[in-house]
């Protein structure tokens, strides 16, 4: 019997012991993958904020077109500056007369002059925002900056907290994970202590004893990844509809497929892996 | 060959399993080794398959010292001893053809290889129609014939069998021994711890190493360790070397 059959006939042979580890496994992974979702998804909102101009600077209203695009000029050479855009009075207007297309009253009171142009500022991450409102603060020809700080802050803060929460619920999960497959494959070598005597004094290798536990311990990770995974897509395929509702303009979904064979085969290693680790371990510890 | 050369083997209350044991058992001998129990039979068998190490005098097995056996290649070493247990040692989950099997599986042979060396093994001690059938459901004679044909498995060099015959009637006792003096025959060396009367009657005319409280009491037909192996010559070679060069220094 070669040692991955052996691996099988020992899962067969216990199989609640088998199954708690499964389900184990699959908690870990199923936990894994739905936060590497979410932190990918969240750092995806978070590019979106990033992309939209997030810092706006109210010109003078006496100030002069040159003045206005000289200012372009030298906020766009930043280097943590991804992009601006002018708005003229002109534009700020007609921005105006659309949003108050349905109060007649209201249009004909406004007229360009009484609009200030303005400068739309959009950084490469959303740590510089700070740095632009001084930049704009410290310019003579802004009147004021609009800067919507509590916002971004909230969303970063949040971004940071998922990522901590993740990061924890996968370590206390996966030491969980590690020390229920150890104290099972430690059970099952201390079922076979005489079995495991036997093979010694036939001359087997370490290797040969110890394979057929290091195996089950992959088959353990294996299969816990392969349905962690399944009920994590199933979730996502059923939450569907309504991220898409949520999320609005937001286009995360569907989720490339680059992205899921990334996920599946770094997180099926990893399970492996850990798999693989607590059975040598259990089997290490008991033959000592 | 095997030598013992003044080999002592002592467990933490300060009881000697052995002690100052020597003999010299050469290829192809079947020897019986008795003495009643706690006389030292299954110590010398651990210290052959080197599970015990001895803590004085050396013990050489086919040109090789034990102690120079690097841990890696113990499972080498191991293969070329087939033991029998007087409580068969088999695996309770595995039938008959698997145990039979296991050996050459651990030793890593092919699976055509395997069947064809387990039935000839199966043919030799009248198991052919028990292939299928496990531990539980074998009388105490089967379990030992299965025993000895895994320790033949192999096909090594010597056999231990220890107390083979503990667990069974006369007929089937005789039964074994004659397989044991057939495997002798065959030029397999074999060893064969007991206190059984029965086996010592049936085999009075073999060499007898008789134990006593660890100690050698008695070796019938003993053997002079007349010509040294070359290996432990060679060593006394260097030795002697060694002397000379630091009494020139001196």
């Amino acid at each position: 019997m070669n040692p991955l059959s052996s691996a099988f006939t020992n899962i067969r042979r216990s199989p609640f012991q088998s199954l708690t580890a499964i389900v184990i496994t699959t908690m870990t992974l199923f936990v894994a993958y739905f936060f590497s979702l979410i932190i990918l998804g969240t750092q995806q909102i978070l590019n979106y904020f990033e992309t939209r101009p997030q810092v706006i600077g109210f010109f003078e209203l006496d100030a002069s077109t040159s003045e206005i695009n000289q200012v372009g000029q030298q906020v766009q050479q930043k280097s943590y500056v991804n992009d601006i855009k002018l708005i003229t009075q002109e534009e700020a207007l007609s921005v105006y007369r659309m949003e108050n297309k349905d109060d007649p009253l209201l249009l004909e009171l406004v007229t360009a002059d009484i609009l200030p142009a303005s400068i739309e500022v959009s950084a490469d991450e959303i740590s510089s925002l700070v740095q632009i409102k001084n930049d704009l603060e410290t310019l003579d020809e802004i009147e004021e900056v609009v800067f919507q700080q509590d916002i971004v802050d909230s969303l970063t803060n949040w971004t940071t907290s998922l990522r901590y929460i993740g990061i924890a619920a996968v370590m206390v999960l996966g030491l969980t994970s590690f020390l229920i497959i150890t104290a099972l494959v430690s059970m099952k070598v201390t079922q076979r202590k005489n079995a495991i005597q036997i093979m010694k004094f036939l001359g087997a290798s370490s290797w040969f004893i110890k394979a057929p536990f290091f195996f089950e311990g992959v088959i353990y990770g294996l299969v816990g990844s392969l349905v962690g995974w399944g009920i994590m897509f199933v979730a996502l395929l059923y939450l569907t509809p309504w991220l898409k509702n949520f999320l609005g303009t937001i286009s995360l979904l569907p989720v490339p497929w680059e992205i899921f064979a990334i996920q599946l085969s770094t997180g099926t290693l990893i399970a492996i892996l850990l798999g693989g680790f607590s059975g040598m371990t259990a089997v290490k510890r008991m033959m000592k | 060959m095997i030598i013992f050369d003044k080999v002592s083997k002592k467990f933490f209350n300060d009881t000697y399993g052995v002690k100052k044991v020597s003999f010299l058992i050469e290829d192809g001998e079947l020897v019986l080794i008795t003495g009643p129990t706690g006389s030292g039979k299954t110590t010398l068998m651990r210290l052959i398959t080197k599970e015990y190490q001895p803590d004085e005098g050396r013990i050489l097995f086919n040109d090789t010292y034990l102690e120079k056996i690097k841990p890696r290649l113990l499972p080498d070493h191991r293969r070329k001893i087939g033991v029998i247990f007087q409580d068969y040692r088999l695996l309770p989950e595995s039938n008959v053809w698997e145990n039979i099997a296991l050996p050459l599986l651990i030793a890593g042979k092919s699976q055509k290889n395997i069947e064809e060396r387990v039935t000839d093994l199966l043919k030799l001690v009248h198991l052919e129609n028990k292939a299928n059938l496990f531990l539980k459901e074998l009388s105490g004679g089967e379990a030992q014939r299965v025993s000895i044909a895994r320790a033949l498995a192999t096909a090594p060099a010597v056999i231990f069998a220890d107390e083979p015959t503990g667990n069974l009637d006369q007929e089937t006792t005789l039964s074994i021994i004659r397989l044991l003096k057939k495997i002798n025959e065959l030029g397999t060396t074999v060893l064969l711890a007991t206190h059984d009367v029965v086996v010592l009657d049936d085999l009075k005319d073999t060499r007898k190493i008789e134990l006593k409280d660890g100690e050698l009491i008695s070796d019938s037909h003993k053997k002079k360790i007349k010509s040294k192996p070359k290996k432990l010559k060679d060593e006394k070679k260097k030795l002697n070397l060694k002397k000379i060069k630091r009494k020139i220094k001196e």
